[in-house]
């Protein structure tokens, strides 16, 4: 378990990290927000490279900084360190110096990438050596693995064996993922984290993921405004004209019958948010609460 | 502790083969260039030589710009997040990155003496057909414990300079600035006893801290080739001959010293500073400042001296003054100094040639 109290950590005049609290159990945790949002930065917090200006951080009850805390933690950053000229066999045995790996897995997953492991890292592509240090990740013996923004840049193919071998190994560790694309997240996360100006906006099970907002479609007879809609008293987080239609985000359920009486309606019919819209929209809704 | 060691010798091992190859190459070049034929007294005090020198050198660099090579976890963000999180204190890594560094030249230079060493003896007994006759091997162990010490001080002032900044160019720059002004100490002390620039010697008596070199070279010359006709080059080495030779001893020791402490107490500026410039701006400005203080020292010192002296001085010390400003505009990537760093400058200046001046009239030391 991750407990994580009045976490601050500040760069300047910028509080990157904002008296933030959580705790993390288990599963595969998805940490999600806008560029700036804190997510890198927390991710540095957890495995010890940065150092908070206040709060702490408590790894299965050891202070994160303690030599058996860092044990239990892989931290992949956005742009891993991968020595110079080395060939991929010898970046992991390099790693293994550092970490705790198991070769084994390592190479199941490189077999199952496709990768060749008797080039040299310089050789491989941005997208291949993403994969190469996903499978360093992978293969990690820690208990908690920290990947942030890893899954930019994968195609579909890599991505679907990616989040394969993260469920499989999922009883056994405990993910945290970061990415601003959630659909990159979506069908992985147990839970998720959603940061908005280095606080956590919103969290829970991704099932809860933007329950509380509603989308229509409606076409009026005459204009539509955004105000006519807040004149109702409904709080619309969204709204954006395609022609003549208007497709319109509430927050929280709304009764369909007050604007029916209220408008001229020709049309007004509930549709699906898709993934990435959705989190758009939390973002949007945190970003509003901060406010 | 030994386990992040170990690991971080092998990850250096491709380090210990470049050096290894440079310091042999210079070793055997040396030591099959030594003239032994030369068997007249006379001809020995021209071409006198153990071969030692361009070895000791080599060494002498490598352990001043090793420091560079021991920080690599403090230039990027990417190898800052990788050594960082890894499960060892902050203090072992910074040891363990240090100590690899100097255990892997050290070896590399003891290999490479042992090579010249016996080189020099084949040779000698080949050539000269006397073993033993002209080089005293013995003196080839204090010269090898001399160049570790001496070495590894080397490595600590430099390390002083280096770790003040978390970006490689940055690092460079400071190193630069630091050695131009620790060059311009021993030149006051110079000054100070000779009060004429343009006294021979003047510029061959003050070297720099890394100094060190020459002085450690001639005088191990000295001792292994036993010529007693090389006296007056070893005067050099003799404080009451050259009180630059003092001078640089002391400064050296005490900024190796400092180096040390640094190294064991100061922590390291968190890995938000990884690759970022700026962390240390305060030495910046004191390197820069004291810089000018130095001139300014000089300046009022030899203005008691001689007046052709003090007008070729002014060159001299415009030269300095150039490199200072040089290296601290791009330090800070901005040429542009402000109204209170003007005053600074010339308050300094001003205070210290008086400094120097009155200094002078008081003792009126004559060299």
């Amino acid at each position: 378990m991750i407990e994580i109290k009045n976490l601050v950590k500040t760069f300047g005049s910028v509080r990157a990290v904002d008296d933030l609290s959580i705790t993390i159990n288990s599963g595969i945790n998805g940490l999600i927000g806008e560029n700036g949002a804190g997510k890198s930065t927390l991710l540095r917090l957890i495995s010890d490279v940065y150092q908070p200006d206040s709060g702490e951080i408590i790894i299965d009850g050891v202070p994160n900084y303690k030599v058996m805390a860092k044990k239990d933690v892989f931290f992949l950053p956005d742009n891993p360190y991968a020595p110079h000229n080395m060939a991929v066999s010898q970046v992991f045995e390099f790693y293994s110096t550092l970490f705790d790996l198991d070769k084994e897995k390592f190479m199941a997953i490189m077999d199952r990438l496709s990768l060749p492991t008797d080039r040299k890292v310089s050789t491989y592509s941005k997208g291949m050596r993403r994969q190469l240090f996903i499978a360093i990740a992978l293969s990690s013996n820690a208990k908690y693995a920290l990947l942030d923004e890893a899954f930019d840049g994968l195609d579909p193919l890599v991505l679907a064996t990616v989040r394969e071998e993260i469920i499989k190994d999922a009883d056994k560790k405990v993910y945290i993922v970061s990415s601003h694309n959630i659909s990159s997240l979506e069908r992985l996360c147990d839970s998720f984290i959603l940061l908005s100006k280095g606080r956590v906006g919103k969290n829970g099970d991704v099932e809860h993921l933007g329950e509380n907002f509603v989308k229509y479609q409606i076409l009026v007879k005459g204009a539509l405004e955004q105000k006519d809609l807040e004149a109702l008293s409904y709080r619309v987080l969204s709204f954006k004209k395609v022609g003549s239609i208007c497709n319109v985000v509430f927050h929280d359920k709304i009764d369909e019958s007050i604007i029916r009486n209220k408008m001229d309606v020709i049309l007004l019919e509930k549709i699906a948010i898709d993934p990435d819209e959705l989190i758009a929209l939390e973002m949007l809704d945190a970003r509003k609460e901060n406010k | 502790m030994k386990r992040y060691l170990r690991l971080s010798i092998i990850r250096k091992l491709p380090l210990f083969v470049v050096l290894s190859v440079l310091l042999l190459t210079v070793a055997f070049v040396s030591a099959s260039n030594v003239e032994f034929e030369g068997s007249d007294y006379y001809y020995r005090t021209v071409s006198p030589a153990s071969g030692t020198g361009g070895l000791i050198g080599t060494f002498f660099m490598i352990m001043a710009t090793l420091p560079f090579f021991s920080m690599n976890y403090r230039y990027s963000l990417g190898k800052s997040d990788l050594y960082r999180q890894v499960a060892f204190k902050e203090k072992r890594i910074r040891y363990g990155e240090h100590l690899s560094s100097l255990i892997i030249v050290c070896i590399a230079y003891t290999i490479a003496l042992s090579i010249q060493v016996a080189t020099l003896a084949v040779r000698n007994y080949i050539i000269a057909e006397s073993p033993d006759f002209y080089l005293y091997y013995g003196w080839f162990i204090p010269l090898y414990f001399t160049c570790l010490v001496v070495g590894t001080g080397l490595y600590f002032i430099s390390y002083l300079l280096v770790s003040r900044s978390n970006v490689f160019i940055n690092s460079l720059l400071i190193f630069c600035l630091g050695y131009t002004f620790f060059n311009c100490i021993n030149y006051v002390v110079i000054a100070y006893c000779t009060r004429n620039i343009t006294e021979a010697g003047f510029f061959l008596q003050g070297p720099s801290a890394i100094g060190a070199i020459s002085y450690v070279a001639q005088e191990f010359e000295g001792l292994i080739c036993e010529n007693q006709l090389l006296l007056p080059m070893m005067k050099s080495t003799e404080w009451q001959y050259n009180p630059a030779f003092f001078a640089c001893i002391v400064e050296f020791i005490l900024l190796a010293a400092l180096g040390i402490v640094a190294f064991i107490i100061e922590k390291d500026p968190s890995s938000e500073w990884a690759g970022k410039p700026d962390s240390d701006k305060p030495y910046q400005e004191i390197l820069f400042h004291a810089g000018f203080g130095t001139i300014g020292l000089m300046i009022g010192t030899i203005m008691s001296g001689s007046v052709f002296g003090t007008i070729m001085s002014l060159l001299f010390y415009v030269t300095y003054a150039a490199s200072y400003y040089t290296l601290y505009g791009l330090l800070r990537r901005n040429f542009k100094l402000k109204g209170y760093q003007f005053g600074i400058i010339f308050g300094n200046v001003g205070l210290s040639i008086i400094a120097g001046f009155i200094f002078m009239a008081v003792t009126g030391f004559e060299y």
